[in-house]
């Protein structure tokens, strides 16, 4: 992890190759190197979790020279999104309802299971759910997040040693969000609280405690 | 009485207020509902800044309702929450100017009797200012210092008269781009001028400079402390006098007043959820031209029952935006050596020009001389998530796969997208406005604001033909993929109007100091005192006007202690 972030805070990163930059993220075991947030609350079971893992990868291939949804710890980050505070039941429910009715759409069509089907059925079988207003929603959705994983800060797990920013030449602005100011850190310092905490928190903005009366 | 001044909301219009009373030795409480961050707290994380609410309400709690218009007039109301509408700009100290792009333009003396100069237009609200450009002048001139504003001023066919010489900081750094614009510009007849920014390019002020971001100030915090917010620039002075206080997390629920209907103190929520309350002898309302309508229409009286300070009925009314027209090009990276292609593709440095050529449109074959407008060249988002999400629109679906990676590879590479801001003056009509939404509640269980958000067909008219002159100088440059257009949509980063002033109480909500008519002791100092918005990005003469409101408080008070 430090070797990671000391690359990616330097200007190394700008300066390698996007073939040198998809080695080195291809080298390494990107479940290890994921930040240590939940990644389980996601509802979905294993199985399910196969199947968008092949539409991941089937629409963000790996090639030779650029990365692909598997390069990027696709899988892993829509796991940690599903599973983030501020994700919504609704949003891990769309998300399983997808995947049933991709998975019956396949069985129908095919009598095979989605992540048996070779390159080009499962072309036919996703241009087929995308007739569908909820399957195109669906996978709008799914291929915003492979987005995310691609080209979002390595912090949040995707894009590791920011592969996906030195494949599209792209520069990341000062300042880089460090691990404990992701964004989910900063809804912390959003949200209400209970009144037993206020003290240090008025004390740190260099107010002082209200006193109005209540 | 607890305090001498109570403000509540911490952005532009409130930050001018708290410094100024601060400084003249008045005790001054600031209530903001949302959080301190600080610099931080703010990153060049498009997860945090534009993809997710990190520093705008969970829209959840805190929906608004937008009523859109239809191809056919009809208008159609939705919560914000599941929408693709967000009008909140940025809750915590500071507001919105935290997250401001920082385009500093001042509006021009015509803007300040547009009724008296071009005569009514059918089917709008347009009246002349209560003051002149004359009485603001001498406030802008002190935004440039206080603020921190950066540019080098050059003479231009509608630049306005300034008391000041140039700029007190010089520009940022520029982008190769912007000299192509001046060389083509001039071959047009047309002039760019270098656009004042509300950013230090370097450190002063007890703030850092400029890190050198390009495109990527509109939506993000400033790490550095070099971009000008209400935070960086006026309330970390204010605080620092010891005259000032700060309460994050406070969430106003009205304003409460007596029998006579004189304001008797302020009720909020703080962050434990336990209501507070205080008073003040003055009391000052800056919650963004939205929040402000809605505040005001919440704090019913016996002697308010239409809402605090609305016996005009005019709260709410005439809800302003900025924008109107639009486009981009862009280079082609293959046009240029080597060094030049480096040159092009960094984006860290800003192209910073404006044309206001068209400030009046004097065209017999647009019609009789009329307002004009704005016309920005910047540097596209660079937000890539957002950016390679528009690539996988294609004409007959969703395109993924490899071509998706070919389209990504030619927006990312392919050369340096220059975009085109084009602000007309956006019209004051019926159909904008703010009124409370009869059914939909926040978290607090506040009636919230309904934002009708139809626009004028002057808008578009205007807004096509500033963008279509932009589209000219982008394909002079030698840009390819020019397109321009205009848009009707509200431009949600940018509002005004809901409480214009005016000298007659019938028609006006505030008078020309922007105190209530109806209050003795109530101000209004955001952008929503603005009946006209002048064809510019509004935050200066938000901030100058604060000012200027300010120091007639300071003399209200009894002067300086």
């Amino acid at each position: 992890m430090k070797r990671r972030e000391f690359l990616l805070q330097t200007s190394g990163l700008l300066a390698m190759t996007a073939v040198q930059s998809l080695r080195i993220a291809r080298a390494q075991d990107l479940n290890g190197s994921f930040p240590n947030v939940a990644t389980d609350q996601t509802g979905l079971s294993a199985r399910q979790w196969q199947t968008i893992v092949a539409v991941q990868n089937h629409m963000l291939p790996s090639e030779q020279d650029s990365p692909g949804a598997s390069d990027v710890n696709a899988e892993t980050y829509l796991k940690w999104v599903m599973s983030a505070p501020d994700t919504r039941s609704e949003a891990r429910d769309f998300l399983r309802d997808g995947v049933i009715g991709l998975e019956s759409l396949a069985r129908k069509l095919t009598s095979k299971t989605f992540s048996q089907l070779n390159e080009e059925q499962t072309e036919q079988i996703l241009r087929q759910y995308e007739q569908d207003h909820e399957g195109r929603h669906w996978l709008r959705q799914i291929l915003e997040y492979v987005l995310e994983a691609l080209l979002t800060d390595p912090v949040y797990g995707g894009n590791p040693e920011g592969v996906g920013w030195v494949w599209l030449g792209y520069q990341p602005g000062y300042k880089r969000p460090p691990a404990d100011k992701r964004y989910v850190d900063l809804l912390k310092m959003r949200e209400a609280r209970p009144r037993g905490d206020l003290l240090t928190e008025n004390i740190r903005c260099g107010g002082t405690p209200p006193t109005g009366k209540s | 009485m607890d305090f001498d001044v109570c403000i509540i909301g911490s952005g532009a219009g409130g930050g001018p207020v708290a410094l100024t009373l601060a400084q003249a030795g008045y005790k001054v409480v600031v209530l903001e509902k949302g959080p301190w961050f600080t610099e931080d707290d703010f990153y060049k994380d498009e997860l945090a800044c534009c993809l997710r609410t990190t520093y705008t309400p969970d829209l959840h709690k805190e929906p608004q309702v937008v009523e859109i218009e239809d191809d056919d007039g009809a208008f159609h109301a939705q919560s914000t929450d599941g929408s693709r509408y967000n009008f909140w700009n940025g809750n915590c100290v500071g507001g919105s100017s935290n997250f401001m792009s920082g385009f500093f333009h001042r509006l021009k003396p015509i803007d300040f009797k547009l009724k008296s100069t071009f005569g009514p237009i059918d089917g709008a609200h347009v009246e002349d200012w209560p003051i002149s450009y004359d009485d603001l002048e001498p406030w802008y001139d002190l935004v440039e210092s206080e603020v921190g504003v950066s540019g080098r001023v050059i003479d231009h066919p509608h630049a306005e008269p300034r008391s000041s010489k140039q700029f007190p900081y010089p520009p940022l750094n520029e982008h190769t781009i912007a000299g192509l614009i001046d060389v083509a510009g001039q071959k047009l007849g047309m002039s760019p001028f270098p656009t004042p920014r509300a950013i230090l390019p370097y450190s002063a002020k007890d703030r850092n400079g400029c890190a050198y971001n390009g495109g990527y100030c509109g939506s993000t915090g400033c790490s550095t402390g070099a971009k000008g917010s209400s935070r960086a620039a006026l309330l970390n002075r204010a605080v620092a006098t010891g005259n000032c206080e700060i309460r994050p997390h406070s969430m106003v629920k009205r304003i409460t007043t007596d029998g006579k209907g004189d304001i008797t103190a302020v009720e909020y929520t703080d962050r434990s959820g336990q209501s507070m309350r205080v008073d003040a002898r003055v009391y000052v309302v800056a919650c963004q031209a939205i929040e402000t309508a809605r505040l005001l229409l919440n704090s019913r009286g016996e002697k308010h029952p239409d809402g605090l300070a609305n016996s005009s009925g005019q709260v709410g009314r005439n809800l302003l935006f900025a924008g109107g027209g639009a486009g981009s090009g862009r280079l082609d990276i293959n046009e240029f050596d080597p060094e030049q292609a480096k040159a092009m593709m960094q984006t860290g440095t800003f192209i910073n020009r404006a044309i206001q050529d068209w400030y009046v449109i004097d065209d017999k074959e647009f019609g009789p001389a009329q307002k004009g407008g704005t016309i920005d060249f910047v540097h596209i988002h660079p937000s890539p998530v957002s950016r390679a999400t528009r690539q996988t629109r294609g004409s007959e679906g969703l395109v993924w796969g490899k071509p998706l990676k070919r389209r990504l590879e030619n927006h990312f590479l392919g050369g340096p997208h220059i975009k085109i801001e084009a602000f007309c003056d956006w019209l004051p009509i019926d159909d904008s406005r703010i009124t409370l939404d009869p059914d939909v509640r926040d978290q607090w269980g506040l009636p919230v604001a309904r934002v009708r958000a139809g626009f004028h067909v002057r808008n578009l008219q205007v807004g096509w033909y500033l963008a279509s002159k932009g589209a000219e100088l982008l394909r002079a440059i030698g840009a390819e993929d020019v397109v321009s257009f205009a848009s009707g949509e509200p431009p949600t980063n940018l509002v005004a109007g809901t409480c214009r002033f005016g000298e007659d109480p019938r028609t006006s909500v505030l008078n020309a100091d922007c105190r209530a008519h109806d209050v003795e002791n109530l101000y209004v100092t955001d952008g929503s005192f603005m009946p006209t918005g002048g064809s510019v990005p509004y935050t200066w003469t938000i901030y100058a006007n604060a000012f200027r409101v300010a120091d007639r408080i300071v003399g209200e008070l009894g002067g300086s202690k």
